[in-house]
């Protein structure tokens, strides 16, 4: 599930006037502990004294000598990932969340970075699946072609069980090296789960085909520790006329993932190094 | 042979009474950047005494936020080339938390001849 903005803004805050002095606002900093102040005129915002202003300003000046503009405005129901684009292409450290015209909570970038912490894979430094849900509903919104590439580690299992689980760790991780380097610049990849992985390609099946081939060899022509035999299967599925159909982009994302891994453990059960989505019902579990 | 102590304390009072000049502050303001007074202070100031009288004008500099311009004088000379003359003097004594107010009277010459 794709968090919210409002699943984690901070709703403890205090408007500040523009004319409150600022040796009244560090006061009020140091008492209450808060770390970013929205400053308005009337009911309009001017800007955002954050620590680092309250440090810089003299103590005489009033708020409105003092505010940062580096602050944007988001919406109460924008992702979290949303956030985290807005922070970094604006090179901001505040977004002040609005519902109905009103300020209700704020994001600063180290609680948005602390949250997002919790969706990067510790073992192998690749995103966890919620961060390819939301490219790939980014996509279906703007509806652009894009397609899915499952991929899974053949009879992981059983690597685990010969070498150990510490092998299949080093494993793991070489793995995600080596797709991350071989995927096109454009391309997402995260983590799914265990030993399957996940690449968002923004093109349609077709011309995800060469790119679903070219991981599954880079796998296969990769020496890993101890000689250790290593294949990957893939299954590509991409937006058609059955998926776009669903009533949410959210439905749409689940049911491609889905159809591509089905169409993965196809591949793994043909024993083909790749098998691309057919008519796979939406309801199947791979 | 005796003497007498004086009490005489006097009070010399002296009283110079001019006119107060509204805002309190002359052709030009600059203010440092972490000066006690900020330019939007100071605009919200003149605004309510001299409303549309100066001009704010905040500049990339340093030291120096912003400078507060009688908008009188820019009817004499450019904007540009006044403020380029009030940073290249003021930036030279000013420092990040004063507030310099300067006097700038401006002199046009005109010399032409006509013929009789």
């Amino acid at each position: 599930m794709i968090r919210k903005v409002k699943d984690i803004m901070v709703r403890d805050f205090i408007k500040i006037d523009a004319l409150c002095r600022v040796g009244r606002i560090q006061e009020i900093a140091l008492e209450k502990g808060y770390d970013c102040f929205p400053v308005v005129e009337g009911d309009r915002i001017i800007g955002v004294l954050t620590t680092q202003e309250l440090i810089k300003a003299h103590s005489n000046r009033i708020a409105a000598d003092a505010v940062s503009n580096k602050y944007e405005v988001i919406s109460l129901d924008a992702n979290l990932w949303t956030a985290e684009e807005i922070i970094k292409q604006k090179k901001i450290n505040i977004l002040l969340v609005k519902e109905d015209e009103e300020i209700c909570g704020i994001i600063t970038k180290h609680l948005l970075d602390a949250e997002l912490g919790k969706h990067v894979d510790l073992l192998t430094g690749l995103y966890r699946s919620d961060y390819i849900y939301y490219k790939a509903v980014e996509l279906v919104k703007e509806d652009m072609d894009f397609s899915i590439i499952f991929l899974d580690i053949n009879n992981f299992g059983h690597i685990n069980k010969t070498y150990g689980h510490v092998k299949g760790d080093i494993i793991l991780q070489e793995v995600s090296i080596l797709l991350k380097k071989s995927i096109p610049s454009d391309a997402y990849l995260c983590r799914f789960a265990g030993d399957e992985f996940i690449v968002l390609i923004p093109y349609n099946i077709k011309d995800s085909i060469s790119i679903a081939n070219k991981l599954v060899d880079v796998v296969l022509c990769h020496k890993f520790q101890n000689n250790i035999l290593v294949t990957i299967s893939a299954g590509i599925a991409g937006k058609n006329k059955y998926n776009i159909k669903l009533h949410s982009a959210y439905s749409v994302v689940t049911n491609i993932i889905n159809t591509a891994s089905l169409a993965s453990s196809k591949a793994k059960a043909e024993k083909s190094k790749i098998s691309i989505a057919g008519n796979f019902k939406s309801d199947e579990i791979a | 042979m005796g003497y007498r102590k004086e009490n005489n304390r006097k009070a010399e009072i002296i009283m110079r009474l001019s006119e107060f000049e509204m805002p309190p502050m002359q052709d030009v303001l600059i203010v440092g950047k972490r000066a006690a007074i900020g330019p939007e202070a100071a605009r919200r100031m003149v605004d309510v005494l001299s409303p549309e009288q100066y001009d704010i004008v905040r500049i990339d500099h340093p030291v120096i936020e912003a400078v507060v311009i009688r908008k009188a004088l820019l009817n004499m000379i450019s904007k540009d080339k006044l403020l380029e003359l009030i940073i290249e003097e003021g930036g030279k004594i000013a420092n990040e938390t004063l507030i310099i107010k300067a006097q700038v009277n401006i002199t046009i010459q005109v010399s032409k001849s006509i013929e009789l």
